[in-house]
């Protein structure tokens, strides 16, 4: 492979592999905003892309799947919720207990998982919807446009959320409870409500983003996730 | 001191069972809804936990294999409950195991002119400072420039590591060439801690770490230092107007937690590899932290939660071989444990005290003390 190739390739690929931090950051500043910081995204994460997998090797359908994964993801993001805002549990310690569990368990059900299949079978993969065209433009081509929808939704989606966390109504409860909950208790607002909810859009997000490119494959033993999204849950916090 | 009504009556053990109770609770239901899993698995949990028991405890090997795997726990756990006293979280266990590790293989694999005693106390004093090394920068920015220590000594975890395996590899002086697999060359016969039992592989770190642990009861109950720290963690204004220096504390509350963490890398390094190896932890921080936070940072309880890990995972090993459960449970039950403890929490008994502390109060205002 010849230079230009690889750096086409880096970028490419770091594009790629941006999108899910992104679709994972866009829902953790909800909960930053709401003042529940929540390092259990990465668990979520590992879970929502069990979830995923299993759910589309169970119906083949990608929707499916990345519901599934949300789901999973908002179960888990309710249990944090719980235990930092109802039992006022510490947070970090909430966190990490989630994801020990969501790597013991990851690796508790792979091999139940994958034990009907001969191989590891690959679990399909977002579409390419750019135009022939457009991929093969020089250059931008295989960078910009030969890559999966969910890379795309991956760059609009934190300029949705930060549409509805300063333009709306609710996004501004959301910064408000975060900022001063004594404020938001007054106005009549449901504190802990509003807690729940910015929790739980994490924990859905958290499972859409690892439903997202490169994640829907047979799960690679326990550190290069681990690794990986410990960052990610990390970095979107801020 | 005075008398409680409705408590059990023993001064130190009903103390002791009032505050294990609801951890032991937490225990007892991650067992039951792990047995769950191992149910739908096709397995008896009985047998699964037996099995488990056997594996852990059942010979003396396997006590000693218990021993060697809660080792690193109690220290790393140690450390972070150490930082926890003073209201800060050290989650940059991994990365201080892995650069305490380091120092100390550097140490260990040097031949030094000097006896074997003082080589090997040398290389633990490396591994020590090496780890603190490691939390230097996560207590500086945390302590003179107010930056959350949970972020930056999560981050140094991934320096750390890499690290480690900078140095293990080829082109450093540390790396063993040729090696199968990225290491440096073993340390020397004079800075191994000295095996406890013979045959197996329990080395003196597991001493060392309930050593630490009394001193650190001890040293946070009963004097200046340990007050100072428990003030920075639970009311720094107030420790501030009663002159301590609470960046200070911090700075070296911070640097001893890193250090115990440290240590924990130099347990592993001259005590059971004996050698550096690439991604030899592989995780051992972080179930610390799990240790610490189930222990509520009481240094005490971190020797029961980190032999109780350790116990989940020497046993895991036997589990699988007798019913096929694989060994990733160990780490479930552990997740569960600490998530129940959380949920049914520390905070109720806390509550409950005060209540009867303000009861007893009233009741002497009104007919003198008892």
């Amino acid at each position: 492979m010849d230079l230009p190739n690889i750096v086409l390739d880096w970028l490419a690929a770091s594009i790629r592999l941006s999108a899910p931090l992104m679709l994972a950051g866009a829902g953790g500043l909800f909960t930053e905003r709401t003042g529940v910081f929540n390092i259990g995204i990465e668990g979520m994460m590992l879970c929502g892309t069990m979830a995923a997998v299993a759910a589309s090797l169970a119906t083949g359908n990608l929707l499916i799947a990345t519901l599934f994964a949300m789901l999973v993801g908002g179960l888990m993001a309710l249990v944090h919720a719980y235990l930092t805002v109802t039992r006022r549990a510490d947070q970090i310690v909430a966190g990490a207990a989630i994801n020990l569990f969501a790597l013991g368990i990851t690796n508790l059900l792979n091999t139940p998982l994958y034990s009907a299949y001969e191989y590891r079978p690959r679990a399909p993969l977002f579409p390419v919807l750019a135009p022939e065209a457009l991929r093969e433009l020089p250059f931008i081509g295989p960078i910009l446009f030969d890559q999966p929808v969910i890379v795309w939704a991956a760059f609009i989606l934190p300029f949705v959320a930060a549409w509805f966390l300063y333009r709306t109504t609710w996004g501004l409860n959301i910064r408000a409870v975060g900022d001063h909950p004594h404020a938001v208790a007054t106005a009549g607002l449901s504190v802990f409500r509003l807690k729940y909810a910015g929790v739980i859009v994490s924990g859905l997000s958290a499972g859409w983003g690892c439903a997202g490119p490169g994640r829907l494959r047979p799960l690679r033993p326990q550190h290069d996730g681990r690794a990986r999204f410990r960052g990610a849950g990390c970095v979107c916090g801020r | 001191m005075t008398k409680r009504p409705s408590r059990l009556a023993l001064p130190v053990l009903g103390e002791l069972v009032l505050r294990g109770g609801r951890p032991i609770l937490a225990i007892l239901i991650s067992l039951v809804v792990s047995s769950l899993l191992i149910l739908a698995s096709g397995a008896n949990p009985f047998r699964a936990y037996a099995a488990m028991l056997d594996g852990a405890v059942g010979s003396a090997a396997a006590l000693a294999n218990t021993g060697v795997r809660a080792a690193p726990l109690l220290l790393g756990g140690l450390g972070v409950a150490l930082g926890f006293k003073a209201g800060l979280l050290n989650v940059g266990v991994e990365g201080q195991i892995y650069a305490g590790g380091a120092a100390a293989a550097a140490v260990g694999i040097t031949p030094l002119p000097v006896p074997p005693w003082l080589h090997l106390i040398l290389a633990v004093l490396a591994g020590f400072l090496g780890g603190a090394l490691w939390g230097l920068v996560p207590a500086y920015l945390k302590a003179f420039r107010g930056v959350s220590e949970i972020v930056i000594s999560l981050m140094m975890n991934y320096v750390g590591i890499q690290f480690a395996s900078l140095l293990v590899h080829e082109p450093s002086p540390l790396a063993l060439e040729g090696a199968f697999y990225p290491q440096t060359p073993l340390i020397l016969r004079s800075a191994h801690l000295p095996i406890l039992i013979r045959g197996t592989s329990l080395h003196a770190g597991l001493p060392l770490g309930l050593l630490i642990a009394v001193i650190l009861h001890l040293v946070l109950r009963y004097t200046p230092f340990g007050f100072r720290t428990r003030i920075t963690g639970e009311n720094p204004e107030a420790g501030r107007y009663a002159g301590v220096n609470i960046r200070a504390q911090i700075m070296l509350v911070f640097l001893l937690s890193a250090g115990l963490g440290g240590l924990a890398g130099t347990g592993e390094v001259l005590g059971l590899k004996l050698a550096l190896y690439d991604y030899f932890s592989g995780g051992l921080g972080y179930d610390g932290i799990a240790v610490a936070l189930m222990a509520n940072g009481n240094p005490l309880a971190v020797v029961l939660t980190a032999l109780f890990f350790g116990l989940l995972r020497a046993g895991a090993g036997k589990m699988q071989v007798a019913v096929g459960i694989a060994t990733p449970i160990a780490q479930v039950i552990q997740a569960l444990a600490v998530l129940f403890v959380i949920a049914i929490g520390f905070a109720e008994r806390v509550r409950i005290t005060r209540r009867e502390e303000t009861q007893t109060l009233g009741e002497e205002a009104a007919h003198g003390p008892s």
